[in-house]
Formats: C-alpha cells, sequence, structure tokens
C-alpha cells in the first residue's frame, strides 16, 4: 500500500501535468542562446538596383562589421558593379524618339566603398512552417565613402562602337540602409537589406577631358591624328582603340558635356546575402 | 521484496521520464527550458477582406494609383485563396510628356521630316483586373520594438490569374493622318489575360485586424509597333511582348 501511494506520488504530478490545457500565458524574460557582442562579422550580398529608370546596376558586395554591443556594430563594406548600364528606357528613348536623359541622371556606378555604424534596435523570432525557430534582427544603417562613376557614351545597338563607357571619375557617396538579419546558427545568419546609396550626379569630365577636349579629340580622330592643346589629365587613348571609335565615343562625350547638369541621385539597391560571425 | 521495490522505484521513474518527455522541455545553452509559445494570432478557417493602396514602381512612362480590394479564406495556418478586384487611376507621365514636346519642333510639316519611327515599350496602363489567387505564408515570427511592444507578422509569397483593362496610349506614335503637329495619339483599351507574383508581410494589430504590405508583378502580353510612317497611323507592324508591371501597395485586412 506504501508503495503504491509513493508509485502515484511520483506519478501524479506527471499525469496532471499532461492533462493540463496546452496554452498558457506566462511573461518570459528569455536571456539570448548567443551574443553578437565582440565578434566579427563578414558578409557576401548580391545586389540589384530597384528604382532602375535610367540605369541598371546589379553587382556583389563584401562587408567586414564588429559589432562593439549585441545592438550596435561598425562596418565597412566594398561594392563591385559588373552589370552598370543606361536602362532599356533609356536606350529606346535614345533610339526611337532622339532624346536621352541628362548626364547626371545617367552617371552610372563601377564600384563603392563605404564605412558606417549599424543599430539594431529590434530583434525577434520566426518559424518556417511551424518547424524551426530563428531569431531575428531588424536593423538599420549609414555610411560614408566614395564612389567611382562612369558614363554610357553610346548604346548597345551603335555598330562602330557597340555598347562604350568613359570614366567620370569618383563621388563621394552616402547610404542609409534598412536590413533584416535571420540567425540560422550562432556563426550563419541570412540577410536581406534595402540600401539607399546617395552621390552627386555632376559630371565636368569624361575620361578627364572637358567639353572642349572632346570636340578636339573627335575632330582630330576623325581627320586620323592626334588632338593637340587637350588639359592636363585628359586621357584621349581612353576613348578607343581606332580612330573611329574614338572619334564617336569623344563626339558622343562632347554631347553629355555641351549642357553642365547636377543632381543628387538615390540608387535603391536591394541587396541579400550570407554572413559569418567569428 | 527488496527487488520489488527497486522494480517499483525503476517504473516509478521511467513514468516520470515520459511524463517530462511528454511536456516537450527544451533545454537551452544555459540550461534554462525554452518554453515554445503557440501563434498568438490563428489563422485556419477564418475568412479575410483586405482593401490596399498601391502605386507602380517600375513604369516611368506612366503614373498608376489604385486600389485593391481581396476576400479570401484560409483553410489552415499558412495557405489562403479567394478573390481579388484592381483598380487603377492612370495617365502618362511627365517624362512622356517630355518625349512628346521633342517629336516635332515646327507648325506645319514637321512629320514629314521625320523617318519611320518604332514604338516606345512599356507604356501599358493596367486600369482594371480581376483575378484567382492565393497566399502561401510560410513564416511566422514575432519582434519587439524598443523591447517593449511586441509584434507578431506572418510574411507570404502570393500568385494569381485572371483578367485585365489595359490602356495603351502610345507616346510617340499620332493617331491623326497628315503632316501636322500631332494632339492626338494612337490609343488601344484592351482585356487582356493576366496574371500576378509576388509577396508581401502581414502585421498583426489583433485578432481581426492587421496591416499588409505587398510588392508584386503583373504580367500580361502587350505589343509596340515598329516602322511606323509618322504620317500615317496604320501603317508599321505589331511586335509582340511580356509586360510587367510592379507594384507595392499597403493597406489593411480583416479576419473573421
Amino acid at each position: 500500500m506504501t508503495r503504491a501511494i509513493l508509485l502515484l506520488l511520483f506519478t501524479a504530478p506527471a499525469l496532471a501535468a499532461q492533462e493540463q490545457p496546452v496554452v498558457e500565458r506566462i511573461h518570459v524574460l528569455e536571456k539570448r542562446p548567443f551574443t553578437e557582442a565582440g565578434r566579427w562579422e563578414l558578409s557576401l550580398f548580391g545586389n540589384a538596383q530597384v528604382n532602375p529608370k535610367f540605369t541598371v546596376h546589379a553587382g556583389l558586395s563584401g562587408e567586414l562589421a564588429y559589432h562593439l554591443k549585441e545592438n550596435f556594430a561598425l562596418q565597412l563594406s566594398v561594392s563591385w558593379y559588373p552589370v552598370s548600364r543606361e536602362s532599356s528606357l533609356s536606350e529606346e528613348l535614345i533610339n526611337k524618339a532622339s532624346v536621352a536623359p541628362e548626364t547626371a541622371e545617367a552617371l552610372l556606378l563601377q564600384g563603392a566603398v563605404l564605412a558606417g555604424l549599424e543599430l539594431m534596435p529590434v530583434y525577434g523570432k520566426l518559424n518556417v512552417f511551424d518547424g524551426k525557430i530563428l531569431r531575428l534582427g531588424v536593423y538599420i544603417n549609414a555610411g560614408v565613402g566614395a564612389a567611382k562613376t562612369q558614363l554610357q557614351l553610346r548604346p548597345s545597338g551603335d555598330q562602330i562602337t557597340g555598347r562604350s563607357f568613359g570614366d567620370a571619375g569618383y563621388r563621394p557617396m552616402g547610404s542609409l540602409g534598412v536590413g533584416l538579419r535571420a540567425f540560422v546558427s550562432e556563426r550563419f545568419t541570412v540577410r536581406l537589406e534595402l540600401r539607399d546609396l546617395v552621390y552627386s550626379g555632376f559630371v565636368s569630365k569624361v575620361n578627364g577631358c572637358n567639353h572642349d577636349d572632346a570636340l578636339k579629340i573627335a575632330a582630330a580622330e576623325n581627320a586620323k591624328t592626334t588632338a593637340t592643346g587637350l588639359s592636363g589629365g585628359c586621357n584621349e587613348s581612353a576613348f578607343g582603340s581606332t580612330p573611329a571609335i574614338a572619334a564617336a565615343n569623344a563626339s558622343s562625350a562632347g554631347d553629355l558635356l555641351r549642357t553642365p547638369s547636377a543632381e543628387v541621385i538615390n540608387n535603391l539597391a536591394f541587396q541579400g546575402g550570407v554572413s559569418w560571425l567569428f | 521484496m527488496r527487488f520489488r521495490s527497486s522494480l517499483l522505484l525503476a517504473i516509478g521513474s521511467l513514468l516520470c521520464g515520459v511524463a517530462a518527455h511528454a511536456e516537450g522541455v527544451v533545454y537551452g545553452p544555459d540550461g534554462a527550458p525554452t518554453v515554445v509559445q503557440h501563434k498568438l494570432h490563428t489563422m485556419t478557417s477564418k475568412w479575410e477582406i483586405g482593401l490596399s493602396v498601391g502605386t507602380v514602381l517600375n513604369t516611368a512612362l506612366v503614373n498608376s494609383d489604385g486600389l485593391l480590394l481581396d476576400v479570401s479564406w484560409h483553410p489552415n495556418e499558412w495557405l489562403d485563396f479567394g478573390g481579388q478586384l484592381l483598380g487603377n487611376l492612370t495617365s502618362l507621365s511627365q517624362l512622356s510628356d517630355n518625349v512628346r514636346a521633342e517629336l516635332c519642333h515646327t507648325t506645319t510639316s514637321c512629320r514629314t521630316a521625320t523617318p519611320h519611327r518604332d514604338e516606345l515599350t512599356n507604356n501599358n496602363q493596367l486600369r482594371l483586373g480581376a483575378f484567382a489567387m492565393g497566399r502561401l505564408a510560410p513564416i511566422y515570427g514575432k519582434f519587439n520594438l524598443a523591447s517593449e511592444l511586441p509584434v507578431h507578422f506572418q510574411a507570404y509569397l502570393l500568385g494569381g490569374v485572371g483578367g485585365a483593362a489595359v490602356r495603351r496610349e502610345s507616346v510617340n506614335l499620332c493617331a491623326q493622318p497628315g503632316t501636322d503637329v500631332c494632339t492626338s495619339y494612337q490609343t488601344v483599351d484592351q482585356f487582356k489575360p493576366a496574371g500576378e507574383f509576388g509577396g508581401g508581410f502581414r502585421f498583426y494589430l489583433g485578432q481581426s485586424w492587421s496591416i499588409r504590405t505587398e510588392v508584386r508583378a503583373w504580367l500580361f502580353g502587350s505589343s509596340y509597333k515598329i516602322d511606323n510612317d509618322p504620317t500615317v497611323p496604320a501603317s508599321g507592324t505589331e511586335h509582340g511582348y511580356l509586360a510587367l508591371i510592379a507594384t507595392v501597395d499597403g493597406g489593411v485586412s480583416f479576419l473573421f
């Protein structure tokens, strides 16, 4: 009898626990299973412009961050845009309506370096099909840096040059971003981010040459000679390897530089990638 | 007798263990039990009515803003299907007006000097639509705003098929024969089969109300003319292509 009571005492709480309602209202202050504070994070992103009116950009970004605190980090990122050209709309406007966007609006990014800060004020969790629970962080970031830019001189359908570009120099750049970081494990995260890249679209030189230089080069190359009296830093050979190509490109550069234009460009880029915490 | 006591104790411990396992307690890295809460906001067997306002993202030649009304049924937590009605106010953009202003600079006979033109693409104005649609919501989550305000959310993919009324007003091809400055442009109104796909987030305000934001692409067949004589509107050849209009919208939905 005593043993039966003992057995009942052992099993009753457990059985009672099983019969209780499944859902209970509780207030839990849960300790995070791991922290990012004091750790480095290396990220690799693929990115694409999401407001491609006159320009199209797509490329890769790498980012190194150090998390000073759980929700505060320093960042250094490098971006490279192998796809950097005028949009099909821009080329259609040139080919079908003989109009072109202002030079400033068509300025293209080749690459960028940014240093900045990240703040992750929102922390949460998610699950997929009621399966594994993943930690989640929503962050904002801001940075400053520099961008290397170029201008498209000729459209893709050009019989002489094909799609061609001219160097437009370096520009200061700022960025503002908002993103989401899902922690797949303690070390591995998936990141989605929207960044507004802001930079000056003022263009006064192409391949280091101003408007007058471009006209001189076009005239000289048409005559199969070398231009003289160019301003310092003007690189005639950058317009093309043959006189026909150089003349066409220099002529286009002259057109683009004829009317000065300035614009603050907002290049909205969506980027998704993975990162490694160590 | 001693054997029976040990056996009873072992069986008791085993039952305790089994019962404890049935509780499903999972221990975290710090040794504390992890509590898995059930969803605060369930969707199964509920109807949903949603109303959103949206605008286009990728049509530089066209302005478009509108409303999207949807009704759907949730058979389980991660799927719902129903119908949608779309209505947009559309017009050509400032860029289109600028292009038109550059087409003819003189008041008379300007079109005779203009070579044959190809029509600009992506001038589609999606005005009305009716769609059967479904949403797949694999992700449910929660985050805390300022560590105090918990926000429950759902992320989903969506897709649908239906029909749409599309106006195509040419930006650069004139509807008037002759050589004078053009004041009316070639316009076609058509009803076309159309599809949509996209994704979105739902942020729960309570058991009944939620806020939704979505990005989606509307797809339908369209065409443009090539080799159009500016003085003869009927000239030229139609070429087909798949048009894509991307929109972003935000609105509210009611679950009951």
